[in-house]
């Protein structure tokens, strides 16, 4: 959509539809690195956890902080049975000599030579300097995935997920229909009282949603995790906006042809709304993925509990309050899932939106 | 609607007619079952609790009318500045109307061209008395909301415009990157963000150092604060802020704008005249959700603030999820409070939806 | 004579069915607490040790997530009748759970063979009413100085091994340490409410009347008068000018700040020994929390949480759960949970236990909590309780330590003097109380 700059490129237009005439290059360049910059800047605090994940705890709180994970080299040193921590001293003299830790009492830190075991020294910490290298380390995981049965729990997160999704789908393609094509009394009041709806804070109907589902016997149940969330009032209006867009003649020349309104929603609006249908798919998956507190209070159950309360458990568990590359790995096992799907949606979602408007 | 005309002569037209309402509520059924059950029945019984004041464990009720209510209004409305600032409100209104009329005039215009003008200006005008006069959480929620939307939207729309340029090669890699956040929830952003907040080993102040900037205590400054979950929820909404504008560009037909470059106009004014006019919808949609999700932000301040420092971060929402299920329990209070809340989503919602009715076009 | 007969049969199969259940199916208790991570691994080891003692009972543990969302689930099991049989709450929820009509206070259940006085003191008067002990203490801890000792060291400041300082003696500490030593703070504590707590108590000074709501329901709050103003200043004088960063209401940033060496000391949890021990690159000491220089040293509060026995209406239940409680207080249960976790025994006989006195060798900051609490005066001169160390009791207690992380804002942000704080917190704490005891009028 950027101006043509020169009258070659303005005869460009009449032999390139807009959509496959890629900018002038000025712009290409342009544009190249503002998103780029833009990109970097929004997926910073994701490659940050990432990278914080793989830390070990006494790299992870570092001033200044540091990007990539290391750890402290250690080295064997005859005489001693576990491996030494090395360190790099600026001597009184002005030398810099690399020496291991022995131990470390009343202020001061007891050295050894590696190269001669012979060679003891004791420094103040101030003059000591970790040597570090680039190091993965899989501490975290292991403790943020043996916490709790995240197998489990990703069972059901998926089981949960899976419900929903699919009733909300089928759910608000109908009822968006209705209200983008269909013509029938009291349309207007009733859309107004759906997304009304939206508006509904989830704290006012929480209490008496969960006096009744426990009523009818569901706590612990798949159905009770998600019957409150069949339906979406957001689906129904993120859809009917995009039916609205669809033009109207094709809906007559539908009727005129012979086809019902039922085959013209599966034939004809479906299909041309893929797009925007696959992005609240999207959408409502990662709405159900993230519940916590419906499924926090409606399972009391090891076994029904889903991903989201193991996940917020670790975080929110105090006493663990400094184990930062715990916190970290949790988080990145908690969006992995979303990212896969997305990252396998993504192409399918942007190419449906290209396909959703009607052109020409 | 209009009717398809035919069927105007049809014998079948009435009974078709019929017919076609049944469909319309049958389809329209699964979605009102579901939310009447779960929406608007325990919005009933969410009332009387409001009327209520329920020791924690609920063994003790005690009736207490409307009290819970005429507290709120103390905490949430600075009464006194309601009275002294009437006035100026008054005035301001009055001078709006003239302006518009003297506008008008001078532009020797009819004053109905001018009506959505003098509305937009009578809207900024109330909201100015309104956040002048509003305390607590409500201010808060208020300040919370404009902040997140308004820039939220505005950055998302011009991201999917320079998105929706046809590039020669990273198309995909740029929307991924920028797209990511949406697959993060509130309380993983909030997670996130706290880490880079850290006043001591957190990142943006470390890189503000490199610029020389002393950078502020991001969590426990209680002006940077509400900015600071203002970022937060700025970026985990972006991904699905620019997903739907890019999704409302792409419908919009390119007939359009070859016309428009036919008529020679620069590429602003292809935004001015025809992007931003034709994505009306796609940013009523935006400004609606965004303005409900902001009311409803939970996981960023529980992580981040916990409401703090002192209270400057408590929007309604937490300040109800705090009175219900935090420390002792108060869901009577708890209760009130959420319907203040309802009632404030609606007012800001149907302001919306009467602006979009005389500004939205459809194609 | 059918009739009879009838009766009869009726009879022996309920016979039949009440022996075989109770000869073969044991009891399934369910028991619920807030303990996750490392923590909970040593719930679920000594859970485990519990079925297997015995073959008459089964206990099944569930995590249920923070003390909020184990109370909340509390709540929720409420509404539906599927409570637990006994359930962990904290510290500050005590009077709640004892207006609560399904709690069955523990000493209804004390058989002859069960004496209270094994525990220790401050522990077992914390959770005790007229009739003795209403919850089983199970975790219990209190806050302590940690500090980095290198630093400290490099500044020549010697603070005591196990003693506590007056506010101007921490305070002439701190001005050492930051003048001999390029470290950014001297102190670093978050805005919780429990620090102003402890410190208040440790000066001796009452939270709430009716000494401390131990021998009437509080109706007042007492931390906006003399001592309870000392106390506070001090705190907000630390962070305003500039001996300790303001990290407001956290628990989490402060740990960052002093394990990253960028403040000396810290005032965190017993309960946070082990955590500092493992992720320090320094060594790290601890000593006593001070007091306010117009008092002596009282001690401190048990923070923490409790077991508490809920009613299942079924009386061979109620005994079976208890005997759960009993065996989880039992000695080598304490010996395990401590070593486990930092926090710490409650039993008197256990600080003279030699396993434990190898362990606290090794780890001697395990031993300054023990030892802060074993310095505690229960008792005042004259012979009387010391309520300001057995700690505050009222109902809405959890929302009262709110308004005191508020009033650190009001003064720190908003310029309030310390006083004028506090006076606005207590009003709000004293409508507080009023609300919540007109349900118990």
């Amino acid at each position: 959509m950027s101006m043509p700059t020169s009258e070659k490129e303005k005869s460009a237009i009449a032999v390139r539809s807009m959509e496959e005439r890629p900018v002038d290059l000025r712009s290409e360049i342009i544009l190249q690195f503002l998103l780029f910059g833009v990109g970097l800047i929004v997926s910073f605090p994701i490659l940050l956890a990432l990278l914080s994940s793989f830390k070990v705890p006494e790299d992870i709180i570092n001033y200044p902080p540091t990007l990539f994970p290391q750890q402290q080299v250690h080295v064997s040193v005859t005489g001693y049975d576990e491996p030494l921590p090395l360190y790099q001293l600026t001597l009184d003299d002005g030398t810099v000599a690399e020496y291991a830790q022995v131990s470390r009492e009343g202020g001061r830190l007891y050295m050894v030579n590696p190269s001669n075991p012979g060679d003891m020294i004791d420094v103040a910490p101030s003059a000591a300097k970790r040597i570090e290298r680039f190091a993965l380390s899989f501490e975290n995981y292991e403790t943020a995935w043996t916490s709790q049965p995240f197998a489990r729990y990703f069972f059901n997160s998926v089981v949960q997920t899976g419900i929903i999704v699919a009733f909300q789908l089928l759910f608000s393609i109908l009822a968006a229909y209705a209200f983008a094509i269909l013509d029938f009394p009291g349309r207007n009041f009733l859309f107004y009282l759906i997304v009304g709806s939206l508006m509904v804070p989830f704290q006012l109907t929480f209490i008496p949603n969960f006096i009744f589902v426990s009523e009818l016997g569901l706590s612990n149940t798949y159905i009770g995790l998600t019957l409150p969330f069949l339906a979406s009032a957001f689906g129904v209006f993120l859809l009917r906006q995009f039916f609205m867009s669809l033009p109207r003649e094709l809906y007559e020349a539908a009727l005129i042809d012979g086809a019902n309104s039922w085959l013209y929603l599966w034939r004809v609006v479906v299909p041309l709304s893929k797009g925007a249908i696959s992005a609240f798919g999207i959408f409502s998956f990662l709405g159900a993925w993230s519940q916590y507190l419906w499924p926090l209070v409606i399972t009391n159950e090891v076994d029904m509990r889903t991903i989201q309360i193991g996940i917020r458990f670790f975080l929110f568990d105090q006493e663990r309050g400094a184990d930062w590359g715990g916190i970290m790995a949790t988080a990145i096992i908690a969006l992995l899932p979303t990212l896969l799907i997305f990252l396998v949606a993504q192409r399918q979602l942007v190419r449906g939106i290209a396909m959703t408007g009607l052109k020409g | 609607m209009e009717s398809s005309s035919q069927d105007l002569h049809s014998p079948w037209y009435g009974r078709r007619k019929l017919l076609k309402m049944l469909e319309g509520y049958a389809y329209l059924t699964p979605t009102l079952v579901v939310l009447s059950i779960f929406v608007f029945i325990p919005i009933i019984s969410s009332f009387q609790l409001s009327l209520t004041r329920v020791a924690p464990f609920g063994n003790a009720v005690r009736y207490v009318g409307l009290e819970n209510y005429e507290r709120l209004l103390v905490r949430l409305i600075n009464v006194e500045a309601a009275q002294t600032y009437l006035p100026y409100l008054l005035v301001a209104l009055v001078l709006s109307v003239i302006a518009i009329i003297g506008y008008s005039i001078l532009k020797h215009q009819p004053f109905g061209q001018y009506r959505s003008r003098l509305q937009y200006l009578i809207i900024f005008v109330v909201l100015v008395y309104i956040i002048a006069i509003v305390q607590g959480a409500l201010r808060v929620s208020l300040i919370f909301t404009l902040g997140t939307t308004i820039p939220g939207i505005t950055i998302s729309v011009f991201l999917a415009i320079a998105l929706s340029m046809p590039l020669r090669r990273f198309s995909w890699f740029h929307r991924l990157l920028i797209f990511v956040p949406i697959v993060i929830s509130s309380a993983v952003t909030g997670v996130l963000f706290r880490w880079i907040y850290h006043p001591v080993v957190g990142y943006i102040n470390y890189v503000l150092s490199l610029l020389g900037i002393d950078g502020p205590n991001w969590l426990s400054d209680a002006d940077w604060a509400i900015v600071a979950i203002m970022l937060a929820v700025l970026w985990r909404q972006l991904g699905f802020n620019v997903i739907i504008a890019l999704a409302g560009l792409q419908s919009i037909s390119s007939t359009f704008y070859e016309a428009a470059k036919v008529d020679g106009a620069n590429l602003w004014h292809q935004i001015r005249h025809i992007t931003l006019p034709l994505l009306s919808p796609t940013l009523f949609f935006l400004f609606v959700i965004n303005t409900i999700n902001s009311l409803q932000v939970f996981g960023e301040i529980d992580v981040l603030t916990q409401g703090g420092p002192g209270e400057t971060t408590r929007t309604l929402l937490y300040d109800i999820y705090f009175l219900a299920f935090r420390g002792t329990p108060q869901r009577g209070i708890a209760s009130a409070e959420s319907f203040v809340l309802f009632i404030l989503i609606v007012i800001l919602s149907v302001v919306q939806f009467r602006i979009a009715n005389s500004r939205v076009h459809y194609q | 004579m059918l009739k009879k007969l009838s009766v009869f049969v009726l009879l022996s199969v309920l016979a039949l069915v009440l022996t075989t259940t109770s000869a073969q199916e044991p009891i399934e208790l369910q028991f619920w607490h807030a303990m996750g991570g490392d923590l909970g691994e040593v719930v679920d080891e000594l859970v485990a040790r519990f079925n297997e003692s015995q073959d008459e009972i089964v206990v099944t543990a569930v995590f249920q997530g923070s003390y909020d969302d184990t109370y909340n689930a509390l709540l929720a099991a409420l509404e539906t009748d599927s409570m637990p049989n006994v359930t962990q709450n904290f510290d500050l929820a005590t009077q709640t759970m004892l207006d609560f009509p399904g709690l069955l206070p523990a000493n209804t259940q004390f058989g002859d063979d069960f004496d209270p006085s094994v525990f220790v003191p401050a522990v077992r008067d914390y959770y005790s009413d007229e009739n003795g002990m209403v919850a089983m203490a199970f975790n219990s801890s209190t806050p302590i100085l940690y500090y980095n000792a290198e630093i400290v060291a490099e500044a020549g400041v010697d603070l005591p091994d196990n003693d506590s300082l007056s506010f101007s003696e921490l305070l002439e500490a701190c001005d050492t340490i930051m003048a001999n030593t390029d470290t950014q703070y001297c102190i670093t504590f978050g805005q919780v409410g429990w620090y102003f707590e402890q410190i208040l108590a440790n000066s001796g000074g009452l939270y709430f009347n009716n000494d401390n709501g131990r021998t009437a329901r509080a109706s007042e709050v007492m931390f906006n008068q003399g001592l309870g103003v000392e106390v506070f200043t001090f705190l907000t004088d630390l962070m305003a000018n500039g001996y300790a960063p303001n990290l407001g209401n956290t628990w989490t940033d402060t740990d960052a700040t002093f394990l990253a060496g960028e403040a000396a000391m810290i005032f965190d949890s017993t309960a946070g020994a082990r955590g500092f021990q493992e992720a320090a690159e320094f060594e790290v000491d601890t000593t006593y929390i001070p007091h306010a220089d117009s008092a002596e040293r009282n001690g401190v509060v048990i923070g923490g949480a409790a077991l508490y026995l809920l009613d299942s209406g079924d009386e061979a239940t109620n005994q079976a759960a208890w005997e759960f409680m009993r065996f989880m207080s039992q000695e080598p249960q304490q010996i395990t949970w401590h070593t486990g976790t930092g926090y710490f025994p409650v039993r008197s006989s256990l600080q003279d236990n030699e396993e434990l006195q190898t362990f606290w060798a090794d780890n001697p900051n395990f031993l300054t909590a023990i030892q802060q609490l074993a310095d505690t005066n229960t008792t005042l001169d004259d012979g009387a309780p010391n309520y300001a160390v057995l700690g505050g009791r009222a109902g809405p207690f959890p929302a009262i330590r709110q308004l005191i992380v508020t009033a650190y804002s009001r003064v720190l942000d908003d310029g309030l003097t310390p006083q004028e704080a506090l006076d606005e917190a207590a009003a709000a704490a004293n409508q507080e109380l009023a609300d919540y005891n007109a349900f118990f009028e």
